[in-house]
């Protein structure tokens, strides 16, 4: 199934997806990434904004601030992996309904989406070109000194193709890939024997 | 002398973003072959976004990745040309900087415990300069850049073997390598391997082979090029695919470098690159003129 979501979004909404849904995304999405979060879990800052409904984008931007107005220059998406350990807090106590990000979370990530209702999205990673034209603006931007680490609000237009690959049900398409690909090792390291 | 010390910091310079704006041209064949035989609808979907998003980045001059990645230059010199080495790594040193301010590439090196940000790509030890010698070559100096993204980067892995694991125990290793960590290094990737040498070298041969080579050329080693072949076929029946998301074409290509080892040794070292293969490469005449390779 093909959905066109905007964000914020609904429980429901979220609830609704399954893996191997594509999703396209409209309205405003939070950017984070590995400082913004040792800030907001290490170091115990609230975010300076609501997280609650939103789909967050793990990123680092090339962006340039000119008069006081941050300009894209290229943004894209780094691996979500490294950023497990935060992930199920950002949902559970922030209430976060989608992690945009590339290479997937883990367990604990996938038990707090499906009891609080979230999902992972996941993004072509190192297609950033193509990213930064679906990114109509970087409307506000917060923890500067953090750059290029920033909690960032970007506005987006048919931001996609974003692929459901962990939903709110338990299922996890990396999960389902990695058990194949060990299953397969086994035969694969037989028969060069 | 002087001036080819500017030349070799100018084509730093351009090197550096001609590398993050370009996808090398057997990079981009083997992603268009790949699209074509893909049997994985997301997988397609995943190949076809990479295609566009190549077509994005030249039509509007962008880079086609948002990480500028770790600078990485291969300096390689023939045997006609006596240079100061101290000065040629100030030459990319410089070229790098400028690189980074001129175009707002975005800083990403960093004190590694303090965290603390320089801003221009440049630091302690970095750019990550190698030299290397070539006896009758064609031109006096050749460069070639490489800016190496983490998200590839973080996947590697090396294994001080023994000899008793042999050929059976490198294989077996750069394949559960493959299964851990492919699919967070934007696959489909380009593996490097480096066998034998110490401990440093074999991981350099495996940057080398993962970011350096063409991957449209067969290893002139035919033993090697055999070696290479059975494992990017094994690779690709893990089903692992495009980002991970499951599918056919899991490698690009898989590069293997040796160096001769120790009796008692058998280092083997893994080193993942993302699907845009990013690389430049220019080379510096005798007549001093600068031709940079497509």
């Amino acid at each position: 199934m093909e959905y066109r979501l905007e964000s914020p979004v609904s429980e429901h909404e979220v609830r609704r997806l399954r893996i191997g849904d594509v999703v396209y995304l409209n309205g405003r999405i939070i950017g984070i990434r590995d400082a913004t979060q040792r800030r907001i879990f290490d170091e115990g800052v609230d975010p300076p904004v609501s997280l609650e409904n939103y789909i967050v984008l793990h990123t680092a931007p090339n962006a340039k601030k000119e008069g006081g107005r941050w300009k894209k220059i290229c943004i894209g998406t780094t691996t979500s992996t490294r950023m497990e350990r935060y992930s199920p807090l950002l949902i559970e106590r922030y209430g976060v309904r989608g992690i945009i990000g590339k290479g997937g979370l883990l367990k604990g990530s996938l038990d707090a989406m499906k009891r609080f209702g979230a999902v992972y999205l996941s993004i072509v990673g190192g297609a950033a070109a193509l990213e930064t034209t679906q990114i109509e603006e970087i409307e506000e931007v917060y923890w500067e000194d953090l750059f290029p680490e920033c909690l960032w609000v970007f506005r987006v237009r048919d931001f996609g193709p974003l692929i459901v690959s962990m939903d709110s049900h338990g299922n996890s398409i990396y999960e389902k890939v990695t058990s194949n690909a060990r299953a397969k090792l086994a035969e694969i390291l037989q028969g060069f024997a | 002398m002087e001036k080819l010390y500017r030349l070799i910091e100018d084509a730093c310079k351009k090197l550096y973003v001609k590398a993050l704006k370009e996808v090398p041209r057997d990079v981009q064949r083997a992603l268009e072959r790949a699209y074509e035989d893909e049997e994985s609808e997301i997988g397609r979907m995943v190949l076809g976004t990479i295609l566009k998003n190549i077509e994005v980045a030249k039509e509007n001059d962008m880079i086609v990745c948002q990480d500028t990645g770790t600078p990485v230059y291969l300096v390689e010199l023939s045997g006609e040309v006596s240079l100061n080495l101290k000065k040629v790594y100030e030459a990319v040193y410089r070229g790098t900087s400028k690189a980074t301010r001129e175009f707002d590439l975005r800083p990403n090196m960093l004190h590694p415990l303090t965290r603390e940000l320089r801003g221009d790509n440049v630091g302690r030890r970095v750019p990550d300069v190698h030299f290397e010698f070539q006896d009758d070559a064609e031109w006096l100096v050749r460069i070639t850049c490489v800016p190496k993204g983490s998200g590839s980067e973080n996947q590697s892995f090396l294994r001080m073997l023994t000899p008793a694991e042999g050929v059976s125990g490198v294989k077996r290793f750069i394949l559960e390598s493959i299964v851990e960590g492919a699919s967070k290094a934007c696959p489909p990737v380009i593996v490097g391997v480096g066998i034998g040498g110490t401990f440093d070298e074999c991981a350099w041969l495996a940057k080398k082979a993962a970011t350096m080579r063409r991957i449209d050329i067969p290893n002139p080693d035919e033993s090697l090029q055999r070696f290479e072949d059975e494992l990017l076929n094994a690779i690709n029946k893990t089903g692992i695919g495009p980002m991970g998301l499951g599918g056919k074409c899991t490698a690009l290509a898989v590069n293997v470098e040796i160096a001769d080892t120790h009796i008692s040794q058998l280092p083997v070292g893994i080193n993942l690159q993302c699907w845009k293969g990013q690389r430049s490469c220019a080379c510096i005449s005798e007549e001093f003129e600068v031709e940079y390779l497509a």
